[in-house]
This record gives C-alpha cells, structure tokens and sequence, in this order.
C-alpha cells in the first residue's frame, strides 16, 4: 500500500466512493420517482420500510420468509449434492462427458418455467413442487461448472490416489475438492442464484404460500409498499449470499464466471 | 487458411471413438422420447399428466393449421423483438460508455455481477401494478433482464480487442473517429454478438416467464392457461412448440457466432 502513489490512492477512493454512492443514488432515484407518480403509483422508501418494519413485527413478512428461505435450502442442498456429482462423474469420464455435454447444453438453453406443469403434476401443488423446480434450475450450472473445473485435476495426482488404494470417498474429498474449488465456488454461487429465481418464480405460480406467492396476491389490492417490501427482502437475501460466495472466491483466487451465462 | 482450421482436436480422435460417443447419445435421445411416446400408453405414467409425443405433435399440427396459435405467437414475438431492440439500443452504448470510462466500470463492476442474483421477477408483479396488464411490463422486464448482458458483455469485448490492431490503426495516422469506425467496431463484432445472443435468448425467457405467471396472451400465457384450465393437450402441445422455439433460436444464435469467431481467428 505504502508504495501506491497520491494519485493511485486518489483513483481508489474514488473507485470506493462511487461504489458506496450507488445505492444512495438508487435510493434518491426511487424517490424521485415516487415523488412523481404519486404515492399511490410507487411506495416511497420510507413507506417501504415502514412496511418492512412492520411486517417483521407482526409476522405475515416473516412466515412467508420462513417458508421460501427453507424451500430454498432444501432446493439448493439437492441442486448441490446432485449437480456436484453428476459434474464429477462425467469429468472423470471423457467419453460420458462428451455424450452428455451437449444434451445438459441444450436443456439449460430451454426456458425452464414453460415446464414448470409438469413438476405441479408430478409433485402436487405442495412445496415439494417448489423444491423440485428450484433445485431443477440451480443443478445445471452447478454440474455444469463443476465438470468444467474438473479439466484441473491432474491425472497424476488421480494415479497416485490410486496407487495409495485411495477409496472414492477420499479421492473426492482429498484430491478432486481441492483441485477444482475455485472452479466450484463460481458453479455454487450461480448455482444458488438460479435456485432461488426458481424457487420464487415457483412461488409466484400455482403456489398457496411463500413471498413469490403474497408478492402476486398483492396485485389484486395494488398493495405497493407491501410489494416493495418483499422486493427488498429478496434483493436482501440474495446481496448477502452472493457477498458471502465473492469473499470465498477472492480467497480461492476464483477466476472467471463473471460473464457466465446465467439462465432460467 | 482452411488447411489450418482442418487441424482442430477433433481430427485427432479414432473415428471410431466419436461414431460411439454418438451412438451413445442418439440413445440417449431416442429413450427419452420413446419414454415419452409410450410411457402413457404403456402405463408408465398416468395419462392425464402425460401426452403421447405423437398426440402433441399432433395437437400442435391442428393449432398452427387452424391458426389458433398465431396470435400469441405475435404477441410473443413482439414483446421478445421489442425488448431486445430496446436492450440493443440502450445495452451497446452502455457497454461502450463502460470501456472508455474505467472509472464507471470499476465502480459498477460489483454490481453488474450481482444483477443477476436477483429473482428479477418479483419485480414483474409490481410493473403490472404500475403499468396495468398488458405487453408493457413484460416488455419492461424483459429489457430489464436482457440489456446488463448486452452491456457487460460489449465492454469486455471492446476490451478484448488486441493492442496491435488498435497500434497498426494509429500508424495509418487515424483519427479517434476513424479508428473506433474501421478498427474498434469490426474487431469487436464477434464478441458484441456474444453478448446479443444472450441478450436476444434473455429476452425471449424473460418474456415467457412473464408471461406464463400473468398475462392476457402469448406463448408463456397459453401453458398457463391450459394448465389452469386441465386441457393437457393444448398445454403439452404450447410447451412443444415453445421448446422447439427455444432450441431453434439457440441453434441459430450459435451457428451465427461460431461463423464470427471463425472469421477473427482465421
């Protein structure tokens, strides 16, 4: 640090500076517009979060937060669990890998909600339906970016694991995680993100419960701050996970993945 | 020049190990569509929650004969093209602004990476009640979910360009203009396209996705409907027509990037 010079310093406080006006301009901007479309158009933040206050207070926020917050870790753990050893199976396999690499391509370039039916048929209008939509969105990226990281793990290192009668378990969890966890990190993170878009946009169709659920109950009633709020919430929820994932990337030296192609 | 691009990894493998590979998938394929073929009939699966492959094909045939589907194909259509010119027009000069400033990239860099995280579509609730129902708010939405791929993928692309380009350009004494129209811009296509591929697939899932949560017409609003409406055929045979729509379109975007690429590398 002490070698940058005045105006390297000057360059990144500006740099932090503008990262920390953003969200106040944002803020402003949306006051802004609700100043003039009127209160009735657009909630104002302060009504906002006036409503998020409250709805944490007396609970109808924070039911519908418990409900899509455990939908989702159920969805994610099996999005996880699934796409990390489907990934590790067919990187371990070039000749599987080539047969199914195009075939999981093509399906992820499917929009995946016009065949959200046939999860309500086959799991009922339950939450499992839910589950098993956002773990259906979250498993590809997840597999996908695993098998690609598993292009890093040296053939030698897998030979000397089968030299020392390594069993899988141990193969995998000293030799295959370590080499492909910068890799990894990225496939969870967007993997994370797709889940949880799925498991709202699950919510907000055919659904009794959860926020995606109240978000389109309160179109009836035009319930803007209300709206607003859940909106918040959900920026809430996915800001502080994905800020989590940045930190464990940037510590794994995580390359990549910033322009990944993220679909739903 | 096509003697070189000949020798590509794929010339090195035994042929007969490729014929395997897709023997293997053609397998692949053929068992899930037979599965879906005669699972209903067979009784695999209940078949009111699954159609023959052939029944939807065949629903589908008579919808697009007919002319029933015409209208939400437009609509679709309309909504997808609308947002996607509306992403292009906004995303390339954003994308563009974001190169020559660093500044503005480095600030907005964070949250460009986390646009995505966001379930964006529990903002599209909130458009309808702003907007009112109609092709507006799912036009709005989305623009909203194509045009930060557009941009983000247009400033690394510029960025991408190679320095001996930009350094022969200022050899030939051109000026700031010349250079971003004869050198900037025709470098940077293939890789801009990247970025419109995207944008154009963004849109399309953007627009069905709102479609089918709430709508008064469209492709994504048809599935809904059938499906409200327990008519499994017309369901089966709209989800049909969207995933081919939605392969075709991807091919295509590939085939025409592959086709870029090939002409920078070569």
């Amino acid at each position: 640090m002490s070698v940058d010079t005045g105006g390297r310093l000057r360059g990144v406080d500006a740099v932090t500076a503008g990262r920390l006006l953003v969200p106040v301009a944002l803020v402003l901007l949306w006051q802004a517009l609700a100043t003039v479309a009127g209160e009735f158009a657009l909630a104002t933040p302060a009504a906002t979060v006036g409503e998020l206050l409250g709805g944490f207070a007396d609970g109808w926020l924070l039911a519908d937060l418990r409900i899509t917050l455990f939908t989702l870790a159920v969805a994610y753990a099996l999005a996880v669990l699934v796409g990390v050893w489907v990934g590790v199976a067919l990187g371990l396999s070039d000749f599987w890998r080539e047969v199914f690499e195009p075939l999981i391509l093509g399906v992820y370039s499917v929009p995946k909600v016009t065949l959200y039916p046939v999860f309500l048929f086959v799991f009922a209008l339950g939450v499992e339906s839910k589950i098993a939509f956002g773990w259906f969105h979250g498993v590809f990226p997840v597999a996908i970016l695993t098998m690609a990281a598993m292009e890093t793990v040296e053939d030698d290192h897998l030979k000397i694991g089968r030299s020392l009668l390594l069993s899988r378990w141990q193969t995998f969890r000293e030799i295959i995680v370590p080499s492909i966890l910068p890799g990894l990190v990225i496939g969870l993170r967007l993997g994370f993100n797709l889940t949880f878009l799925g498991v709202v946009l699950g919510e907000m169709f055919a659904s009794r419960a959860g926020l995606g659920y109240t978000l389109v109950e309160y179109i009836v009633g035009a319930q803007i701050a209300r709206m607003l709020a859940i909106i918040v919430v959900l920026v809430a929820v996915a800001a502080a996970v994905n800020v989590a994932f940045f930190a464990a990337e940037k510590r794994l030296g995580a390359r990549g993945g910033e322009t990944a192609d993220v679909r739903m | 020049m096509s003697t070189i691009t000949d020798i590509g990894p794929s010339a090195s493998l035994p042929l007969t190990r490729s014929q395997r590979v897709k023997a293997a998938r053609g397998a692949i394929v053929l068992g899930f569509l037979a599965f879906v073929e005669f699972g209903p009939t067979v009784g695999l699966v209940d078949p009111t929650t699954l159609i023959p492959l052939s029944a939807m094909l065949g629903e589908l045939w008579t919808l697009l004969s007919t002319g029933a589907l015409e209208p939400h194909v437009v609509q679709t259509f309309s909504a997808v093209f609308g947002a996607f010119a509306l992403a292009l027009l906004t995303g390339v000069p954003g994308g563009v602004l974001l190169w020559k400033v660093e500044t503005l990239k480095e600030i907005l860099d964070p949250y460009l990476l986390i646009y995505y995280a966001v379930p964006f579509f529990a903002f599209y609730p909130l458009l309808i009640s702003i907007m009112g129902l109609g092709i507006a708010p799912i036009v709005a939405i989305a623009w909203g979910f194509s045009v930060v791929i557009v941009v983000t993928n247009t400033a690394s692309g510029l960025a991408e360009i190679p320095e001996v380009y930009v350094k022969a350009g200022r050899d030939m004494n051109l000026t700031p203009r010349q250079l971003l129209q004869h050198v900037y811009f025709p470098a940077a296509v293939p890789y801009v396209f990247t970025g419109l591929k995207l944008g154009f697939i963004y849109a399309l899932i953007g627009t069905i996705a709102s479609e089918f949560i709430l709508a008064d017409s469209g492709l994504g609003w048809l599935i809904s409907f059938n499906y409200d409406n327990f008519d499994v055929r017309g369901m089966y045979a709209a989800m049909l027509l969207v995933v081919l729509l939605a392969l075709a379109v991807n091919g295509l975007l590939i085939a025409i990037e592959k086709r870029l690429y090939r002409r920078v590398r070569a």
